[in-house]
């Protein structure tokens, strides 16, 4: 629904008071989902790594383990979604805000894997994928965490924003 | 916030601007724990997400899972635009810029 009534009335500026205890419910809110978001299990993050890491390691198995490997993450990654989801009301998905403070760690993960990629495809690394898996795995752990962090920055800044009018 | 100043009165029911701005942090969240944050029955949140579903602002899913039916709401693309627009109105009002305001739904009164 638009609200486009160009003619409407302006709200009056003595409704201030009301606009700022809106803007408090909305700081209010924002509070409550990151409390919630706080109630996800501590041992989410590792074991998400450890899934992440499964996941890139079936990449260099034979293809019956790799299959087994694509699974069993793609399950692990599943179930574990869901207790979170159990745990905290939160779906996790695309939606998600994206923090900033998340980015410079993105791009020193992607760092780390380029350069393990490279050194198995060009130097014949014997242990390239291990060693990409273990990264990549470590990497989604420091990351997922990171990633918590900034969210919780991230919506205490906008509630203290909201919170100061 | 770079969204347009948008005043909405859909949004701005005390309930459903609460419901909107946990949405909006989030990619979705499940009915019991949106219900629980506000303190609602069933049938009251129901009705607040009608509304913003009939606005085209929350999408609702069910979904079922162990034998039992999960009902999760997420906030649509509209949905978000709208209340980063309400909540830069609410601001303005606040900042004593509503002049600035290029639009209202012509809320009698805020709150």
């Amino acid at each position: 629904m638009e609200n486009d009534a160009a003619g409407a009335p302006k709200p009056d500026p003595a409704d201030a008071d009301a606009a700022r205890a809106a803007l408090e419910s909305v700081a209010a809110s924002k509070a409550l989902v990151a409390e919630r978001m706080r109630r996800g299990p501590r041992w989410y993050n590792p074991v998400y790594g450890a899934l992440c890491g499964l996941l890139i390691l079936s990449i260099g198995l034979p293809k019956v383990w790799f299959l087994v490997g694509v699974v069993v993450s793609a399950i692990g990654l599943g179930v574990l979604a869901g207790i979170y989801r159990k745990r905290t009301g939160i779906v996790l998905g695309a939606g998600n805000p994206r923090p900033r403070g998340i980015y410079p760690w993105l791009v020193a993960v992607l760092g780390v894997a380029g350069v393990a990629s490279y050194l198995d495809g060009h130097h014949g690394f014997p242990l390239g994928v291990p060693i990409v898996a273990v990264c990549a795995g470590v990497a989604c752990w420091v990351l997922s965490r990171r990633y918590d962090a900034a969210l919780f920055a991230l919506l205490e800044e906008q509630g203290d924003d909201e919170g100061r009018r | 916030m770079t969204a347009d100043v948008r005043f909405d009165e859909v949004i701005h029911a005390p309930q459903r601007l609460r419901i909107v701005a946990m949405l909006a942090s989030v990619a979705g969240l499940e009915f019991a724990a949106v219900r629980d944050a506000l303190d609602v029955s069933d049938s009251v949140l129901s009705k607040h997400l009608k509304v913003l579903e009939d606005a085209g602002y929350v999408k609702v899913q069910k979904t079922k899972r162990s034998g039992r039916t999960w009902t999760s709401a997420s906030l649509t693309w509209a949905g978000r635009s709208a209340y980063e627009g309400h909540v830069a109105a609410l601001r303005a009002i606040v900042d004593g810029a509503a002049e600035a305001m290029p639009s209202a739904s012509g809320p009698s009164g805020v709150g």
